[in-house]
């Protein structure tokens, strides 16, 4: 009983000293939640303009053809709601303003270009794109091909039917009314085709998830439950530096050796200390999942034990990591330091840092999944995307848990077995 | 001379401090290696060198149709065609070992030849990523419509003869069944090997420049991002050494001392200024040489050198200038420490060193354009990415330099020896 109500007194004294620290505070809460936030915004008001189909990129059109093939397609351009089109009359201009950054792209219909499709003539129409925006500039591209689709199965049929009539003299041979009745003609079937390959292409290409529904709805909530646990789990680690930094300026003040003179067990300061940390870890998890969760509709899966272990363990891991730290450590600026490189070095490896689904590097096959699951960040974000994303249980992410429970026991293990009351 | 002294002073005690001084440097190294794709690069244990997604396809069909859709994807470029057995395909993408899955259906080749509707399936995991599963999927539709075509024209033909079913006998001959065959087949051929109508992509050629030929790469991107986003962070080393100055009363001593204010500031922001410089070489030399030595793709540093300096100048005095803006405000260690931290990181996000600055711009509107990162980054992106030279960064160097001035009047206007 006594050496829980020391090591309760040395965790109080510790949270006190925290509370006091609105810096590190502000690093702990504030910033994962304003980089979550700033990732996570675009991503939901990207998904919602896909549904919306509003206003994305700003492009320039040129339009040098005067014949009906370049009026069809300017048109159609200026129809596509993801696009905000700016016409200019010469194409320097508009490769001018894309030069400097300030349209997307610049499209340019050629001079010849209704000629070319007449005379069935290869012709192009060009995308000037902004070698600094790639992903702008590869959608202008997918728009301007499904354009170009159209305008190609027209020219291709008004050709082949031409061709035809040619071969077989028929058209020499026509009257001016008969001539003007196959024109019609022509007209209708291309018409026909239009509707058809609009209403259903003849190869259509249908994109599945695993389950096979289509294009998985909810994928910008899927990537969010990856985006918040990883940040959350990289801040957490961040407590390494900062416990570590604790434990050796109480060495250097002569605090711990004032300690162990108290007639206080030694394993229940180092114990409260982690105790306080471990609160504040907790802390984090549910001030960031919690505003996943309420701000951005996060699912945080079916299985809130698993999230509590997962927490715990997550949790227990980035003290002891810490508390070993403190105790490999010279100086508490040299601890400090080395936390802040630890944590970032970690978080990288470990899939921590969530700029994309491409840095989910614990789910990698060969080296770099390895990497990445020898770590404990990688773990943790594995598991907590499991349960959050996917629906996982408990039992599921068992493997995991096991993984940073064995991590934080061996850390503790160490550092308890190096630690010194003065150094 | 004076500020000289108080920088010398200063630039002896950042060294000494090697922990600060390795975390300004590697870091930013470090954020490189992992969002340019570099970590991914350096382990990969398959396909070296291949960037193609890697795309296995079911075939279900086997027939000549098929056949073609394959080869046309494999020529399409951007995905690698890896034929999979249907029970394998399936176990590995459900053990997330295949990102994506392509099955063609059984009588593929038969249904066209019908001209019946035919579907591909193109199945993904979740950890695919959203964009690379479009990429896939524009890909394989661009195929898929291309072999499309020649049933469209055969069709077109047939529908043409059978609206000319009343005519006189030499127009039904004209549109035979082998007749409109061969004539499908002869546009499809050419159209194969030359299209009647392309989609061109260039990149805008600079004025006096050589003509660019591809899209910035995912490293050329980051490099100028994390430069601003590191070089600002020093900020808070210039607000740190003040306090430290404050706490420790050396201030207290210079009132005596026969310096200005300004003499004093400006040597305070010396040792940032020329760590600013430093960090940024090491960024731009590591980008250009470094990342080539990890088997990527290295930057490039633009055309106009002395463009690039005047502008990495102008970012690290406007740095070291709001790191005297932040020591005036700070009260505490732990608001330089903490506080100063976050608002430099939320600055840089704000900015766009992290998410680009014209995604930012669609949801944050002119909000960026408040903070200095986004003119350092538009500085940096015209003359590395789009290959600008000093004409056509003026706009983006005014205002860093105003940000500058506005900065080291606020930070020498509430500066306190005290």
């Amino acid at each position: 009983m006594d050496m829980l109500r020391y090591i309760l007194s040395v965790a109080w004294k510790e949270v006190q000293l925290i509370v006091k620290d609105r810096g590190a505070l502000a690093v702990l809460f504030l910033l994962p939640i304003l980089l979550a936030s700033l990732i996570a915004a675009p991503n939901v008001m990207f998904a919602e303009e896909q549904a919306e189909s509003a206003i994305l990129l700003d492009v320039a059109l040129v339009n040098q053809d005067p014949g009906n093939f370049g009026t069809e397609v300017a048109k159609a351009i200026r129809e596509i709601k993801q696009l905000n089109v700016e016409t200019f009359d010469a194409v320097a201009d508009a490769e001018g303003r894309v030069a400097r950054g300030q349209t997307t792209a610049a499209i340019v219909i050629p001079a010849d270009f209704s000629q070319a499709i007449d005379a069935y003539a290869p012709t192009a129409i060009e995308v000037i794109v902004d070698p600094a925006e790639p992903e702008s500039s590869s959608i202008v591209s997918g728009i301007m091909n499904q354009v170009v689709a159209e305008v190609t199965i027209w020219g291709e049929v008004q050709y082949g039917i031409r061709s035809v009539l040619e071969q077989s003299s028929l058209l020499a041979n026509a009257s001016p009314q008969e001539r003007r009745a196959l024109e019609a003609q022509n007209l209708g079937v291309i018409m026909t085709r239009l509707n058809e390959m609009r209403r259903s292409p003849l190869i259509a290409v249908v994109s599945e998830d695993l389950a096979g529904a289509e294009s998985d709805p909810n994928w910008v909530l899927k990537y969010l439950a990856y985006v918040f646990p990883a940040f959350t789990v990289m801040f957490i680690f961040f407590i390494v530096g900062i416990s570590a930094n604790s434990l050796l300026k109480e060495r250097e003040t002569g605090v711990l050796r004032r300690l162990a003179a108290a007639p206080i067990p030694h394993a229940a300061v180092i114990i409260g200390k982690m105790l306080a940390y471990m609160v504040l870890a907790c802390l984090q998890v549910i001030v960031l999942l919690g505003l996943a969760k309420a701000a951005f509709g996060v699912p945080l899966g079916q299985s809130p034990g698993a999230l509590v272990v997962l927490t715990l363990v997550t949790a227990l891991v980035a003290t002891a990591l810490g508390m070993l730290l403190g105790t490999v450590a010279r100086t508490s600026s040299q601890a400090e330091n080395l936390g802040y490189l630890l944590g970032f070095v970690l978080a990288g490896v470990g899939g921590s840092i969530p700029i994309g689904p491409t840095t989910m590097f614990f789910r990698a096959s060969g080296i770099m999944g390895i990497l990445s699951r020898l770590t404990p960040q990688g773990n943790a974000v594995d598991a907590f995307n499991r349960v959050m994303a996917e629906g996982a249980s408990f039992g599921q992410v068992l493997p995991q848990v096991g993984i940073l429970l064995a991590m934080g026991i061996v850390f503790t293990g160490i550092a308890a077995s190096r630690f010194r009351f003065q150094s | 001379m004076k500020a000289l002294s108080v920088a010398w002073k200063d630039l002896h005690i950042l060294l000494k401090d090697r922990g600060t001084a390795i975390r300004l440097l590697v870091l930013p190294l470090l954020f490189i290696v992992i969002t340019s794709g570099a970590l991914t690069a350096m382990t990969a244990d398959q396909n070296q060198g291949d960037r193609r997604i890697p795309l296995p396809v079911v075939d279900l069909d086997g027939g000549e149709a098929a056949r073609t859709l394959v080869d046309g994807l494999e020529a399409a470029g951007g995905v690698q065609v890896q034929q999979y057995d249907p029970s394998e395909a399936t176990a590995l993408l459900n053990e997330n070992e295949l990102d994506h899955v392509l099955t063609i259906p059984a009588a593929f080749t038969e249904d066209l030849a019908q001209n019946r509707t035919v579907t591909l399936r193109l199945v993904s995991h979740p950890n695919a990523g959203t964009a690379r599963t479009e990429s896939v999927r524009l890909v394989v539709e661009g195929v898929a419509r291309d072999m499309a075509l020649e049933t469209q024209i055969l069709a077109s033909l047939q529908q043409m003869g059978q609206m000319l079913a009343d005519a006189p006998p030499e127009y039904q001959a004209a549109f035979a069944v082998e007749r409109t065959q061969a004539q499908a087949r002869s546009q499809f051929e050419r159209a194969s090997s030359q299209p009647l109508v392309a989609v061109t992509q260039r990149v805008p050629t600079p004025v006096g420049g050589e003509e660019q030929e591809e899209l910035a790469s995912a490293n050329l991107l980051a490099v100028p991002g994390y430069a601003v986003l590191f070089v600002f962070l020093t900020a808070q080393a210039t607000a740190s050494s003040i306090y430290e100055e404050k706490k420790v009363g050396s201030f207290r001593r210079l009132l005596a001392a026969p310096i200005s204010k300004a003499s004093l500031l400006a040597g305070k922001m010396l040792p940032n200024f020329l760590t600013a410089l430093v960090q940024t070489a090491v960024i731009f030399a590591f980008g250009a040489f470094g990342l080539r030595l990890l088997g990527i793709a290295s930057v490039t540093l633009g055309r106009d050198p002395l463009a690039l300096a005047l502008v990495v100048v102008l970012m690290a005095l406007c740095s070291s200038a709001l790191g005297l803006v932040i020591a005036a405000i700070a009260r505490t260690e732990n608001q330089i420490g903490g506080l100063s931290q976050l608002m430099l990181w939320v600055m840089a996000i704000v900015g766009g060193s992290i998410v680009p600055g014209f995604i930012l711009e669609m949801f944050l509107g002119p909000l960026p354009r408040i903070v200095p990162h986004y003119w350092a980054n538009r500085a940096l992106d015209n003359v590395m990415i789009r290959g600008l030279t000093l004409s056509g960064v003026t706009t983006e160097m005014a205002a860093l330099l105003g940000f500058t001035a506005l900065f080291f009047v606020i930070g020498l206007w509430r500066f306190e020896f005290e």
